[in-house]
């Protein structure tokens, strides 16, 4: 009976409430809290202590540099916020990495392809059977590392990336190109099959099939983003697993490549080959040129086209043709699409606007608007038949809708002459 | 329909019923109130006169309770003139002209009764008056008054104008074609 | 209204575009000399056809009308090119014979047309035997008009010349026998002074302490009216209605006159009201009105003589007088409009034609149904305000004295085919407005006076087109409207037609800022000694020295005179360089 009062949280007891309840507005206690929330053992103070104090050191040298006020507003959530942000960035160094170290392995790969393609395969094959044991792994190895995070900030950038990596790499997934991208265990007799369940059930289109080169490594890359970075393809969730992936892209229909915006393109562009189109606009602008040289239209489109294409294909590499595109000529204002060719596409949502037959807007040379500014004739507004059937047809349905309200409203009349309501007494 | 206090009433239509009449009341009284009359300063006052909508639309004057707005006087009016009202004041302003007809001829006994006094006004006013009967005697045959004028200087031999043939009359240009 | 404008742009277009600059004056003075030029090319062919007679086969009129617009075109092509948007034919070349008080200017394919709708006219002795017919003769007053604009600066003219039996004198030149002494050479007299006289009155209203001082002590539209109405009484000349002396603005220049009802109209005109008027000044009734103005348009709208000309502004003179010699009563001068019906009512002695001038109404919108027809509206909104006429809108239009005449013609008479169909929709949708042709008539007073007029002011007259706001009613005194003046002209047998005479000229008032020398002078654009000499005439009338207001005339006549004490009036001179017309002319005579 030393203590009736007890902390669970930070498992210290105390000898009066007054005590308990000092504890309990403590940020000590707070912490502990939220690590048993997190389900981690509770620390000591002592522990807690050189914590909070070897944090704020860290705040007082960024503070330094940033002004007096910054500090005083940095909540705990911005901190936190800032703290994934760090992490995120990371992270995405990592896969920038990770990324590139896989891009070589390809290449080589693709030189070895003919000498060495058994055994990798193989190897993929025993890590997707022990795909469940690896998981487990992981909570393990998880469960062992919560200690060590007390440290992490103290280990520098790149023993982190390497660690991060090598954590990476232990819980990697290596998804089979027969094998669906999006569900588990789905396997496919070659990859063309699997392209199109996934086109078919799952929506994963490829965009630009025209110029695409390397088909098989954009899939390939795409199920690395997903198995490697545990990524979802589409808005870059960072899934804790691979499964928890493949749920949030399924719930969320993020089953397509994204191909809107200029970054997204450029992720995917060295799957793409876009030669053979540059050569058109090419030739195009270059027409555009000599056109208003010489002043001669017939002559332009079959002549020198023809030259053009011949020669400038041949004399120009590929570099200097991507510098040589104007920005000017492609691009899209939300509303229309501008065609190199100068031709104007409307987006289909505005396609009703642009199936109206409009009267053009008079415009008035000096000699009539001088006219009408010196009109003082008045004159009455023109008989309207289309807007007069309109309105009679209102005024029909208002008649008709009365006449109906009567009816009804009679039916609930009471003719009783001496009746009294019982509701109203 | 049902009543008033009826379960079943429709709200809605009586509610904009008495809220137009609500409305209605206040215009009314600020009507009444004379709040929509111009200001007593303005040109077109026509305060301390005699204020009838009725004689107003008969001699399409602006009616005084649509004037407030400047840009649209003697314009449009939701006030109307019966015939029979019409009628009435037909009738009621020939009386009026008789009964003054009368007055002055008392008037012109009366000042003829004071003549041998010094009043030298009474005899222009008399003198006056009587142009007036006379004018609004006239008054009906506007036209034919025109008429009668304009037969008059068709037959005045004198106002021919200032020709002038001395002889000598006016020669213009010379044996060329220009 | 559909159309508007905003105030901003209202303003420039009517006020800031007015402002008389050197830029402006030269529009005005290019203008002026071309109309000069094209007045002066065709009183050259009208003398070579008729005095001189080296044009074997004479052109009718509206051949005549057709080289001249052709002319003015041609000549246009050189000035302004690619600098302004708009300049062109300001009013087309009409060619009224006598009793015409204007808008003759048949189309080329009306020359079959005429003689068949006036079979009973083919006598020589008609009065309207020239005009149906097209080849003038001997004795005729002839009214030439045309204008030009540029950029909206218009300059207009409009000359009476007579056409002379010829003799050959001592040198072997060929003279008029004689000088006209008919009643048509007191109008010629009469009007002739009347301009001179209205533009050294204008001209005075620059330095208004010149003004002789019988006249009073600022130009006003009173002064105006009372001079021309003396100068008229003086001659026993009547003032044809449709008179004027107004201002002119940018691409207001009086062309739209009853379509459009002008905002801050400046200007006297002479109506058959103020005949009326006049005639009841004598007697003492007065300010007795029984019709009221009706009019919906804006008071601005109205002409009244409460002005004052002041400098800066640019005025149109346009005055036509018919002689009352030949009358032995007082009567009323009007105009009755020529049209092309030849029902029941006609009369054998009525001129039936159709007009060939046509004025675009832009307050007008209607949805055409005929393809021709919007083709031929969008051809005339490119045409510009001014009135026009179909030939105008041809491709074979102008005519060119290179190519071949007769062809041109057949080209051009095709094209009109087309172009009639479609007008006749525009016609019936009130989007273009035909200008009347005129024809002046005198009904003696006594008959309107007899006639009893039950309607009164109320009868309306839908046809009658061109009025000017506020005059809808032409005797307003007696409330007589228009309809009833009509069949009052019609039913009088005493009715006559009367020999017109008109003189139109087009001044501008520069003050010192863009006037040529130091001192403010008057710009005449058209007309004047050089180009608009009076013809031969002896009248048997002058002006009555005695008159206060008569004196005031000859002192400003001096002033005029004498440069430099006195008033500063210059003259636009014709071109000098003369058009390759000669090939042209050879054609012809080859017809």
């Amino acid at each position: 009976m030393s203590a009736i009062y007890t902390c669970n949280s930070c498992s210290i007891a105390f000898q009066t409430s007054q005590n308990q309840r000092d504890h309990m507005k403590t940020e000590w206690h707070r912490y502990n809290l939220k690590r048993r929330v997190a389900q981690l053992p509770a620390i000591s103070e002592q522990v807690f202590n050189s914590k909070v104090n070897s944090l704020s050191k860290d705040e007082v040298q960024e503070d330094q540099k940033k002004k007096k006020d910054d500090k005083r507003q940095m909540t705990k959530k911005d901190l936190r916020r800032k703290e994934k942000e760090a992490l995120l960035e990371k992270k995405k160094k990592l896969l920038a990495l990770a990324k590139e170290s896989m891009l070589k392995n390809i290449a080589l790969q693709q030189n070895s392809n003919s000498e060495m393609s058994a055994p990798k395969p193989e190897a993929v094959e025993t890590v997707s059977e022990n795909e469940t044991v690896t998981a487990e792994k992981e909570q393990n190895n998880k469960a062992q590392v919560i200690p060590e995070h007390v440290h992490e900030e103290e280990l520098t950038e790149e023993e982190l990336a390497e660690r991060l990596m090598k954590q990476k790499l232990e819980s990697q997934v290596e998804i089979n190109p027969e094998t669906c991208l999006f569900c588990t265990n789905k396997t496919f007799p070659d990859f063309e099959s699997n392209l199109e369940h996934m086109f078919k059930t799952h929506g994963f289109y490829i965009p630009e099939q025209k110029f695409l080169t390397d088909k098989k490594g954009l899939v390939k890359y795409m199920s690395e983003k997903i198995g490697l970075g545990n990524v979802c393809i589409v808005c870059n969730y960072q899934g804790r697993s691979l499964p928890a992936v493949r749920a949030h892209m399924l719930a969320k229909r993020h089953c397509k490549i994204p191909y809107e915006s200029e970054n997204e393109r450029l992720e995917i562009s060295e799957f793409y080959d876009f030669t053979s189109s540059y050569q058109d606009s090419k030739t195009a602008t270059s027409n555009v040129h000599e056109n208003t040289g010489n002043d001669n239209e017939d002559d332009w489109e079959d002549v020198s086209s023809d030259e053009e294409n011949g020669t400038e294909g041949v004399a120009t590499e590929e570099g200097d043709q991507e510098d040589d595109i104007p920005e000017e000529y492609l691009y899209n204002d939300g509303v229309q699409l501008h065609l190199p060719t100068g031709v104007k596409i409307g987006h289909r949502s505005l396609q009703r606007y642009f199936k109206q037959n409009l009267k053009p807007e008079k415009e008035l040379t000096e000699g009539q608007g001088t006219l009408v500014a010196a009109e003082t004739r008045t004159f009455l507004p023109a008989f309207d038949k289309k807007q007069y059937q309109v309105r009679q047809r209102v005024w029909q349905t208002e008649n008709k809708d009365k006449k109906r309200e009567d009816k009804r409203a009679a039916k609930f009349v009471n003719n009783q002459p001496y009746y009294r309501d019982q509701l109203l007494q | 329909m049902p009543s008033k206090n009826s379960i079943n009433r429709p709200k809605l239509t009586t509610n904009v019923r008495s809220k137009q009449q609500k409305l209605a009341r206040k215009r009314d009284q600020r009507e009444r109130a004379g709040h929509f009359n111009q200001a007593r300063s303005a040109d077109g006052s026509r305060s301390g006169e005699a204020k009838s909508v009725a004689l107003d639309i008969y001699f399409g004057k602006e009616d005084s309770t649509t004037s407030r707005d400047q840009s649209h006087r003697g314009g449009l009016t939701n006030k109307t003139l019966s015939k029979k009202r019409a009628q009435k004041i037909e009738r009621n302003l020939k009386y009026a002209q008789q009964r003054r007809l009368l007055t002055d001829v008392q008037a012109g006994l009366e000042n003829k009764a004071d003549d041998d006094e010094m009043n030298v006004d009474g005899g222009n006013k008399a003198l006056l008056r009587k142009q007036e009967i006379e004018q609004s005697k006239n008054k009906k045959n506007n036209m034919s008054l025109i008429r009668e004028a304009l037969w008059n200087s068709i037959e005045d031999a004198q106002s021919q104008g200032l020709t002038l043939a001395t002889g000598q009359g006016t020669t213009l240009g010379g044996p060329f074609f220009p | 209204m559909e159309l508007a404008v905003s105030h901003e742009d209202s303003q420039i277009l009517l006020k800031d575009k007015n402002v008389l600059q050197d830029s402006v004056v030269d529009k005005y003075r290019t203008a002026g000399q071309i109309t000069q030029t094209a007045l002066k090319y065709i009183t050259g062919l009208i003398n070579d056809i008729y005095h001189y007679r080296t044009i074997e086969n004479p052109l009718t009129i509206s051949e005549l009308c057709l080289l001249t617009d052709s002319f003015i075109v041609t000549r246009l092509e050189q000035y302004y090119k690619n600098k302004v948007n708009e300049r062109g034919i300001a009013i087309p070349t009409s060619i009224d014979v006598d009793q015409l008080a204007g808008g003759w200017s048949p189309e080329i394919d009306d020359i079959k047309n005429l003689k068949n709708w006036n079979k009973e006219t083919t006598s020589v002795e008609d009065p309207l035997n020239s005009t149906v017919t097209g080849i003038l003769k001997a004795g005729d007053v002839v009214k030439i008009t045309l204008g030009v604009h540029i950029d909206g600066y218009t300059s207009e003219v409009s000359h009476s010349m007579v056409i002379y039996p010829t003799s050959t004198n001592e040198a072997g030149v060929v003279v008029p026998t004689g000088p006209l002494l008919d009643v048509k050479a007191d109008a010629v007299a009469a009007a002739h002074i009347a301009i001179e006289t209205v533009v050294a009155l204008l001209s005075c209203a620059l330095t208004p302490e010149k003004l002789p001082a019988t006249l009073g002590t600022s130009v006003t539209g009173q002064l105006i009216r009372h001079v021309v109405n003396t100068i008229a009484r003086s001659y026993n000349c009547a003032i044809v209605p449709g008179s004027r002396v107004r201002r002119i603005r940018r691409f207001l220049a009086g062309q739209n006159e009853g379509i459009v009802a002008e905002r801050e109209y400046k200007g006297v005109v002479w109506t058959e009201s103020h005949q009326e008027a006049e005639l009841l000044a004598n007697s003492e009734v007065k300010d007795l009105t029984v019709a009221t103005n009706s009019s919906r348009s804006a008071p601005s709208a109205i002409p009244v003589d409460d002005f004052v000309v002041k400098a800066g502004e640019v005025y149109l003179v346009d005055l036509k007088m018919v002689p009352l010699g030949q009358t032995t009563k007082k009567g009323l001068v009007t105009l009755e409009v020529v049209d092309s019906a030849k029902g029941k009512s006609h009369r054998k002695n009525e001129l039936v034609a159709r007009s060939g001038i046509f004025v675009r109404d832009f307050a007008q919108s209607h949805a055409l149904k005929l393809k021709t027809s919007r083709k031929l509206l969008t051809n005339i909104d490119r045409n510009g305000v001014y009135p026009f006429k179909l030939s105008h809108l041809s491709e074979n239009f102008p005519i060119i004295s290179t190519k071949d005449y007769n062809e041109q013609i057949v080209a051009l008479d095709k094209d009109l085919k087309s172009f009639r169909l479609g007008m006749s929709e525009i016609i019936n949708n009130y989007l273009c407005v035909e200008t009347p042709i005129e024809v002046a008539k005198w009904v003696p007073w006594d008959h309107i006076l007899k006639v009893s007029n039950q309607n009164g002011a109320l009868s309306y007259d839908a046809t009658a087109s061109l009025t000017l706001p506020g005059h809808e009613v032409p005797l307003p005194k007696l409330g007589i409207a228009t309809l009833k003046l009509k069949s009052l002209v019609r039913s009088s047998s005493e009715t006559i037609d009367l020999p017109v005479v008109r003189e139109c000229t087009t001044v501008v008032l520069c003050d010192s800022d863009t006037s040529s020398g130091e001192r403010p002078e008057l710009l005449r654009l058209t007309g004047g000694s050089k180009t608009t000499q009076p013809s031969w005439i002896q009248s048997k009338l002058e002006l009555n020295n005695e008159d206060p207001t008569v004196q005031g005339i000859f002192q400003l006549a001096t002033l005029v005179k004498d440069k430099r004490f006195g008033l500063i009036v210059r003259e636009t001179q014709p071109m000098k360089q003369s058009v390759n017309q000669g090939s042209n002319e050879n054609k012809d005579m080859e017809l």
